[in-house]
Parts: C-alpha cells; sequence; structure tokens
C-alpha cells in the first residue's frame, strides 16, 4: 500500500468518525469531573485503579448484595419508620429535568452592533491548531441580540489581515443569542495550517452580522505569538468558527450527588415475572439532602445476550423528605421482566440519572 | 473568553469531534472511541488549571484517551456506556459500510500499531514526536508503525481478494 493512500484512508476514517461523532454537552463533562471530585472527597475514597471508574462507584456506605432473597436492612437509630423499614415502591412515571436553555431573544430585540458590545478574545494551540473563543458582554447596559455567525479576520503584529480561507463549524442548531447585563455570548474558532511568515503579534478582528467591526480585548495568558502549524504548504489556512452560543451559567451542584446508593437484590430472577429489590441510599455527608425535588430513576436488567429491560419511575419521595447526615433509607424496587428475555447473566443497574449516583450488580435471569 | 469554564467549553468543543475521529482509527467502534475520548475529557475538566497551560493540551486529551483505550478501562467504559446508551433516545448517527470495515480491519492490529498508525498518519506527528509523546524510542515506534503498515497491507489485500471473489 502507497503512503500517501494509507494516509488518505486512515484520515478519511478519522474525519468521518468525527463527523459522526455525538458531542455531549460540556456541562456534562463537567458535571462528571466534578461529581468525581465531589465523591472522591465526602466519600475518601481513591479511585482504585481504571476498573472503578465509569457511571458506578462503590462508596462508603455500601453493603454487599444479599446472596438470597431480599432482607430488610439493618435499621439505623436515624432511619425513619416504615412497614419492614422498607419505603414501598410506588410506579409514578418518571421526570425529565428540562436542560439549561439560554434567555429567548424577545421580539423586537435590536440586533448588536459593535458600539453596544465589548469582546475579550483568547486562544491557546491545540496540536497544530490554535483554538480560541471570543467573548461578547453588554457595554452600557445594552440588550440587544446576535444571529448566526461573525465574520472573523486574523491580524498580524502590525494590524494586516492574514489570508486564511474561512468556513463555519458547529453541529447546533442556530438560534439568536440574547446580550445583556449580566449575559454574554461566545464564538468558538479554529486556526490551522499557517505556512507564511511569523506574524508576530496576532490578533482579531470581528465583523458582526448586526454591524460593526469589534478588536476584541487579548485574554492575559494568552499565547500571542502562537500561531497555527504548517501541515500542508500550498494549502491555504483556514480559519473555520461557530455560531454565536449563549455563554449558559454553570448548574449549581445537586445535593443528591452525595448520595450514595446500593442494592439488595436475589442472584436470579424469573423472565416473565417482576424482579422486586432493593436500593438503599445512604448520606455519607454532614449535611441532611433534601428530597423535596424528587428525583427520578432508571432501572434496567442488562444482559450479556443483549436482552434488557429498562423502566423510569419517580422515587418514592412522598415518605422520605430528606436523608439525614449518615441515614440511609432503603426503597423497594420493582422491575417487569419481561417473558421475552432468553435466560442468560447480566447485570441489574440503578442509578439517578439526573445525578449519575447509581450502582449495579450481578443477576441472572432464568426462564419463565 | 479563555478562563475558567469557557475557555474549557471552547477547547472541548473545538477539539472533541477530532479527537474522537482518531481514536475510531485505534479502538475500532464509534462507541468506544467516544467513551474514551470523553472520560479523558473528564480527566481534563478537573485538571483544567494545569492542562489549560501545557503547551498542547489537546495531545494531553489524546495522550489519556490512548491510554484509557489500552487499558481495562476501555471495557469498564464499554459497560458503563450502556446506560448513557439506554437514555433518551436520539439520532445515532451510522458510519458508512466502508469505514465499519476499514475499522474493523484495523481492530486486527496490535493496538500498539494502531496508536503509532493514528500519531502518524492522522494526526501528522513525526516518528520523533511520537517517541516522545509515547515515551519509548524513536526505534520502537518506527518497529511498530513498519509492522503495523505492513500488516494492515496484508489484511487490506486479502480482503479485497475476498471482494473481488465475493463479486466474481
Amino acid at each position: 500500500m502507497r503512503m500517501d493512500e494509507l494516509d488518505e484512508r486512515l484520515a478519511g476514517l478519522a474525519e468521518e468518525g468525527a463527523r459522526t461523532a455525538r458531542l455531549p454537552a460540556p456541562s456534562s463533562i463537567r458535571h462528571r469531573s466534578r461529581r468525581r471530585r465531589q465523591r472522591q472527597a465526602a466519600a475518601g475514597v481513591v479511585l482504585l485503579g481504571l476498573a472503578l471508574v465509569g457511571a458506578v462507584i462503590v462508596a462508603r456506605a455500601s453493603s454487599p448484595a444479599p446472596s438470597g432473597p431480599v432482607a430488610p436492612p439493618t435499621p439505623t437509630t436515624q432511619a425513619p419508620a416504615f412497614p419492614g423499614g422498607i419505603v414501598p415502591w410506588i410506579p409514578a412515571p418518571s421526570r425529565q429535568a428540562a436542560p439549561a436553555r439560554p434567555a429567548a431573544v424577545p421580539p423586537g430585540t435590536p440586533a448588536c452592533t459593535a458600539d453596544r458590545l465589548g469582546a475579550t478574545v483568547g486562544w491557546e494551540g491545540a496540536t497544530g491548531s490554535l483554538v480560541g473563543s471570543v467573548r461578547f458582554t453588554s457595554r452600557r447596559g445594552a440588550v440587544c441580540a446576535l444571529n448566526g455567525y461573525p465574520t472573523i479576520q486574523l491580524l498580524d503584529q502590525h494590524g494586516r489581515v492574514l489570508p486564511t480561507r474561512t468556513g463555519r463549524s458547529g453541529r447546533s442548531q442556530v438560534t439568536g443569542v440574547l446580550v445583556r447585563p449580566g449575559a454574554a455570548a461566545t464564538v468558538a474558532f479554529v486556526w490551522r495550517n499557517w505556512c507564511g511568515p511569523q506574524p508576530g503579534l496576532v490578533g482579531l478582528r470581528v465583523t458582526l452580522p448586526g454591524g460593526g467591526t469589534l478588536v476584541p480585548t487579548i485574554a492575559g495568558g494568552t499565547p500571542r505569538g502562537l500561531t497555527a502549524r504548517c501541515d500542508a504548504p500550498g494549502a491555504p489556512s483556514s480559519l473555520s468558527r461557530g455560531p454565536f452560543a449563549a455563554e449558559l451559567p454553570e448548574p449549581p451542584p445537586s445535593p443528591l450527588e452525595g448520595l450514595t446508593a446500593t442494592i439488595g437484590s436475589p442472584p436470579a430472577a424469573a423472565a416473565g415475572r417482576p424482579l422486586r429489590y432493593t436500593v438503599t441510599l445512604a448520606n455519607p455527608t454532614q449535611r441532611p439532602v433534601s428530597l423535596r425535588d424528587c428525583p427520578s430513576y432508571m432501572e434496567a436488567v442488562l444482559l450479556r445476550n443483549d436482552g434488557k429491560a429498562v423502566e423510569r419511575h419517580l422515587l418514592n419521595c412522598a415518605l422520605v423528605r430528606a436523608i439525614g447526615p449518615g441515614q440511609r433509607v432503603t426503597f423497594a424496587m420493582v422491575l417487569d421482566l419481561p417473558a421475552r428475555l432468553r435466560p442468560g447473566a447480566g447485570v441489574l443497574t440503578w442509578v439517578v440519572e439526573s445525578v449519575g449516583v447509581g450502582t449495579k450488580v450481578p443477576v441472572t435471569v432464568t426462564g419463565p | 473568553m479563555m478562563t475558567g469554564n469557557g475557555d474549557f467549553e471552547a477547547f472541548y468543543t473545538a477539539t472533541y469531534d477530532r479527537l474522537v475521529g482518531q481514536l475510531l482509527v485505534v479502538v475500532g467502534g464509534l462507541e468506544e472511541a467516544e467513551d474514551v475520548v470523553q472520560e479523558a475529557f473528564v480527566r481534563a475538566c478537573g485538571r483544567w488549571s494545569h492542562v489549560r497551560d501545557y503547551q498542547v493540551p489537546e495531545a494531553w486529551v489524546r495522550r489519556v484517551a490512548l491510554n484509557l483505550a489500552s487499558s481495562g478501562l476501555r471495557r469498564a467504559r464499554r459497560r458503563a456506556a450502556l446506560l448513557v446508551r439506554l437514555g433518551p433516545a436520539v439520532d445515532v448517527p451510522a458510519l458508512s459500510v466502508d469505514a465499519v470495515a476499514l475499522a474493523r480491519t484495523l481492530r486486527k492490529l496490535p493496538l500498539r500499531g494502531r496508536e503509532a498508525l493514528v500519531l502518524h498518519h492522522v494526526v501528522g506527528l513525526s516518528v520523533q514526536e511520537i517517541a516522545g509523546e509515547l515515551g519509548v524510542p524513536v526505534g520502537t515506534v518506527t518497529a511498530r508503525l513498519s509492522r503495523a503498515r505492513a500488516r494492515l497491507a496484508r489484511l487490506l489485500a486479502a480482503e479485497g481478494e475476498e471482494i473481488g471473489h465475493a463479486h466474481g
């Protein structure tokens, strides 16, 4: 195989993968990262190698799953009193939390012009590319809308425009973004393949769709002399930018993130019958965790033979308003196993999806 | 704005797709590539105040993703990803038949060979740069590259013959 053919085929596969990749919301990455740090701090658990990383973490309050029929948990002095010490199961439908959305642009909002906005820019190198973002803020209390894509030009130290082929990127639907005091907008950009002379201080000029041009202030810490790497001499340098996007505030951390979950389940269950098990939520933190905002959970049996049974319900919070520090509460759970499931081994998974608190245990499904 | 969450978000948005594409070549499956890249970004996010100061943060994330791909985490994450895939229905784009076939063929190569291939032929690093990034001698990189190319060529040629016979 010729080298250029190999280059082409592998790069083609990578490009197709990049096109096909599904970008999770940045907030979900931040959320997972934050939750991991909180768990490490709260439980004092060091992630013991790679096998413990994932959607499920066994936390300090966990107890081994019973090997036989489900037994009531050992009552604690602070546990609320329920028949058998277990909060009964209710088939309440789950509730999906609305994702954070930027403020809508009210009708009649004027388009942002350069005199209404302040702008800062920063960038950094990323394996040959230069990746950055421009942040637009309201000036003098202006309320206006940014729509679509700006025009971005790179400038050398003398203010001359660097020749680049411009393009657009971004998968999300392009919508108007409201800019007002306290609500900013951003535009991301990527610069690739600069084979020209070293331009010295690189700056930026942004032309707004609503009119006017801005030269953003360069944020401190930005590597001003950095340029995109020359990857293909003879090919044009490219500068792609995304659409205006609202800068969403960081969602507040959920107190539910401090909880840990353990499952008490029989090791085997029959297809065609409900699987009855328990989930114990423990609060290893020093503060009470309110269940006023009652969470939904997902329960699933996932078999290695690809069989699965999945349900989502609302936790039975009517009887438990909060879980106190050091307290644990056990909830009864029911999952219908369809008769069509083929017998096999797998896992029973239970998780509060909004915060990722959950756990799983091995389970075997037998014939009806 | 290149401070706080904003710059991580811009970095993540700008590099995620590309890294998934590169890891696809290494791990041979889109979901697995997404798993290891997402996990690498989770780790980058947790250390962003340090990672952002690296000369090439994307290389750090790719290094972590490659490490994850070569470790048991890939299997653990695959299981964990089941949870994610059981979430609300989304439009799942599919790779083309050719891409799937090539990815499947690549999986027949040793992982270290795939790693060298992607760093050299997709990312565009020199043998010396790869050696630096992987922390192995230049000769090791050269050998891995050479073996991987030769084996891939044989595999693709054999598949070409099979296709030819099937159509013939």
